[in-house]
């Protein structure tokens, strides 16, 4: 199987597989969504909107060139970890790029044509691991990061992804460095067709900035399977019982460290 | 009846603020009808971004509704340019939380002085659609589906008498000013249902640098500030039509 080169034309134009078990599914498409739900039944998604989180300069005092994309941000609103790669772009798979240049604390890094950061600090997992000091922070290091970089690519793609192709049509709040993809193909019409059907739809809101305190090679905004879970169990009966009526913003609650 | 709507209706306000809370968003806000909207509307209590192509006469209207004791915002963009749109409506997201009142206020007259449409350059008009018309339709599809995801959300568009008049020399303005009506009455045709209301505003002949074209007669020209007290009342009500002229009226 091999994956489309190109978003389609239309975002909902792509395949639905259905799992009812074992041994039962079906191929169907997104618009069939209504039809496979039943009324009360409850559609939560993930309504981050998908940063440029791709950011290309070079070290300042070699000039080697580096890019730069954002993992997850600090406490501090000026501080982001990142993962480096080396010379190349998007069009070389990831794992034939050569390694970027290794790098201390203190460094300095050139981004796109006006946003400078400082090397804060460097992870034990990876060299290529750091946390970034940006000389801004706040809506200034946000504006920035819209006007200096572009959306994570994939080599697998013909052409450039634009901003527009990688947010859903419910994106808000500029939370996620990569799309919530599973949500792309629900369009207007989709969704609205869910509404008709009395099927709800709830958004998912990431809360909780500090990264979990465990020695995984990412520190994640999101959640891991096991909170997910329990939240929804939690939840559930209260979203059930509001599913029909309203759609509703669930407001995850602060995770504490394992 | 939606949740925004609901709440400004049954007075549920504080501080005597019915918009208490609320995020708006406004474009062309940095001078004239825009401007005094985005002030009214952080009287109301509105934490409100404002969007422009100039920095300083925005940042005036920022820091003059601040020093008044608002909330606000300004993002420097040209909501013609393509690009710009998803930044724009991220940032304004992260500024002031999820929009619930988008204002597409900005709009150009084309080359001035005004020429016939018939002696109308294609680019010319082609550049006053993507203002007008298209800058609009990208914001609204990058912001109102957040608004119906949580059920509640109003966009404004800003119209015009030349949207229904044929005056001569208004062409290109007058085309794009049809077709934002034209767009409002089937976004709020589909969207039935949704909490999401559209609802285009002709703000009749007003005193500012864009309406104030030689031939007026300044004196019968209203104000900016009377009538966004008048947009303010819309907003408080929705009427159930997609397209209202809104009338002189004094601030009170």
């Amino acid at each position: 199987m091999s994956p489309r080169t190109r978003p389609p034309a239309t975002r909902d134009d792509v395949r639905l597989l259905w799992v009812q078990g074992d041994d039962a599914w079906s191929d169907h498409r997104p618009a069939d969504l209504a039809r496979l739900l039943c009324a009360g039944d409850l559609v939560v998604v993930n309504d981050a909107a998908t940063l440029p989180a791709s950011l290309s300069g070079h070290v300042t005092m070699t000039g080697d060139a580096i890019e730069v994309r954002l993992v997850s941000p600090h406490e501090s609103d000026d501080v982001w970890q990142v993962v480096l790669l080396g010379v190349g772009d998007w069009r070389t798979p990831t794992e034939d790029r050569p390694p970027p240049p290794t790098l201390m604390r203190g460094d300095s890094i050139e981004l796109g044509t006006d946003l400078h950061a400082t090397v804060f600090a460097i992870s034990d997992v990876s060299p290529r691991l750091l946390e970034l000091q940006f000389d801004r922070g706040g809506a200034a290091l946000l504006s920035a990061i819209y006007r200096n970089g572009v959306p994570i690519q994939y080599a697998y793609l013909d052409d450039d992804l634009p901003l527009w192709s990688v947010q859903t049509t419910y994106a808000g709040r500029p939370w996620a460095v990569e799309m919530p993809s599973a949500g792309r193909p629900l369009s207007w019409s989709v969704l609205s067709s869910l509404r008709e059907a009395g099927i709800g739809v709830a958004t998912l809101t990431h809360h909780g900035r500090r990264p979990a305190r465990v020695r995984q090679p990412f520190a994640r905004r999101c959640l891991t399977p096991h909170d997910l879970i329990r939240f929804m169990i939690e939840a559930v009966p209260n979203i059930v019982s509001r599913a029909v009526s309203s759609s509703k913003t669930l407001e995850f609650p602060k995770t504490t460290a394992p | 009846m939606n949740r925004l709507n609901g709440q400004i209706a049954n007075g549920q306000t504080a501080n005597g603020k019915t918009l208490n809370g609320k995020a708006a968003l406004v474009t062309g806000a940095s001078r004239g009808l825009g401007a005094a909207l985005a002030r009214q509307l952080a009287a109301q209590g509105a934490k409100v971004v404002l969007v422009a192509r100039h920095s300083d006469p925005l940042d005036d209207v920022v820091n003059s509704i601040r020093a008044a004791g608002g909330e606000a915002w300004g993002i420097r963009a040209d909501i013609s340019d393509k690009m710009t749109i998803h930044a724009v409506a991220g940032e304004a997201a992260m500024l002031a939380g999820p929009i619930d009142v988008l204002v597409n206020n900005a709009s150009t007259l084309g080359v001035t002085p005004l020429r016939l449409l018939l002696d109308t350059e294609c680019e010319d008009l082609e550049a006053v659609l993507q203002t007008n018309l298209v800058g609009p339709f990208r914001l609204t599809k990058s912001i109102a589906g957040a608004m119906a995801a949580r059920g509640t959300g109003v966009v404004v568009n800003i119209s015009s008498d030349a949207a229904i008049e044929a005056y001569p020399t208004w062409g290109a303005y007058s085309l794009s000013k049809a077709a934002l009506d034209q767009m409002t009455r089937i976004f709020a045709a589909e969207s039935e249902g949704s909490g999401v209301r559209f609802v285009a505003i002709d703000p009749g002949e007003m005193d500012t640098q864009m309406h104030a074209v030689p031939d007026a007669e300044r004196a019968e020209l209203q104000q900016p500030d009377d009538v966004t007290h008048s947009n303010l009342a819309l907003l408080q009500k929705l009427p159930d039509e997609t397209r209202v002229r809104t009338t002189r009226s004094r601030a009170s």
